[in-house]
């Protein structure tokens, strides 16, 4: 089994687990930051971690890369079988969730964060240049 | 093959997009509006959140309900997804499809909540109810990580 934990600045993994939680009906365990009883995140993270067998995957996902959480996290991201991302956006995290789990890891992540690159837009500037599929 | 009829007035959107399109290994979903091809806004959003891989069709009722009978969506795992219970109701009485999925449908004055964000008016309830008597199983779940309610149990 493939396992992940969020985390980021104040309440971002909060909202962010929410949002999953609304679209897929799936939980994933998250770690708030710089808030009140959360002094000990990096802890907290590596609890979650700790959870599981040690041959299986577990994906950090942070909110932003140099930013003081993604800087703790580097701190475990050499563990075996730790796999951290920073950056994260919604499409990014439902993808990711959605993958097969059959497929190897790493494969996974960086086709994954191809694709939710996309997801970034200047919708003002963005011709719809997609049409409507026919069957 | 249709894999899920639901009505879901927002048509196409991260639960439809996402969970129940990978869940049912979907590759094509059709959406059934009246109303949709004549709104601009509502059309390039739709375009822009096609999700990868999958087509996405637009037709009225009456063209959805001529698509499916005449067998062009036959070689396709489809997800029909209709903006309206009446129109869900149309579709799957002319097709004879025997499933029909709750999902989300607008509030209203008059309507009744059903379940999770579904609500029906009293001429809906009417219709879901005549095509239960048909042998129908009408049923409101949300996600496929949800249970699935039996309108049974819950249409008066």
């Amino acid at each position: 089994m493939r396992h992940y934990v969020i985390t980021g600045h104040a309440r971002f993994s909060e909202g962010m687990a929410s949002a999953v939680k609304l679209i897929l009906g799936k939980k994933i365990p998250f770690v708030n930051a710089y808030v009140e009883g959360s002094e000990d995140y990096l802890e907290q993270v590596k609890a979650e971690i700790e959870k599981h067998s040690k041959h299986e995957d577990v994906i950090v996902l942070t909110d932003v890369l140099g930013g003081s959480v993604n800087n703790e996290m580097m701190k475990i991201a050499e563990q075996a079988k730790v796999h951290l991302v920073c950056g994260v956006n919604l499409a990014f995290v439902i993808q990711l969730l959605l993958a097969d789990e059959n497929r190897r890891v790493e494969e996974v992540i960086q086709e994954t964060i191809e694709e939710a690159k996309e997801g970034l837009q200047y919708c003002n500037t963005l011709i719809a240049s997609e049409e409507l599929d026919e069957f | 093959m249709i894999k899920l009829v639901r009505t879901d007035y927002r048509l196409l959107h991260g639960q439809v997009a996402f969970a129940w399109t990978a869940h049912l290994g979907i590759d094509c979903i059709l959406l059934v509006s009246d109303t949709l091809l004549d709104d601009p806004i509502r059309i390039s959003s739709i375009k822009l959140a096609k999700p990868p891989g999958v087509k996405v069709v637009v037709k009225n009722v009456e063209e959805s309900i001529q698509a499916i009978k005449s067998g062009t969506t036959d070689k396709y795992n489809l997800f029909v997804v209709c903006e309206t219970v009446n129109g869900a109701v149309r579709l799957v009485e002319e097709t004879g499809i025997q499933k029909l999925n709750l999902g989300g449908t607008k509030p209203g004055e008059g309507k009744r909540e059903i379940g999770p964000v579904v609500f029906v008016s009293l001429e809906e309830e009417e219709k879901l109810k005549h095509l239960q008597a048909q042998g129908v199983y009408v049923y409101v779940q949300g996600l496929p990580e949800v249970k699935e309610l039996d309108c049974k149990k819950i249409l008066k």
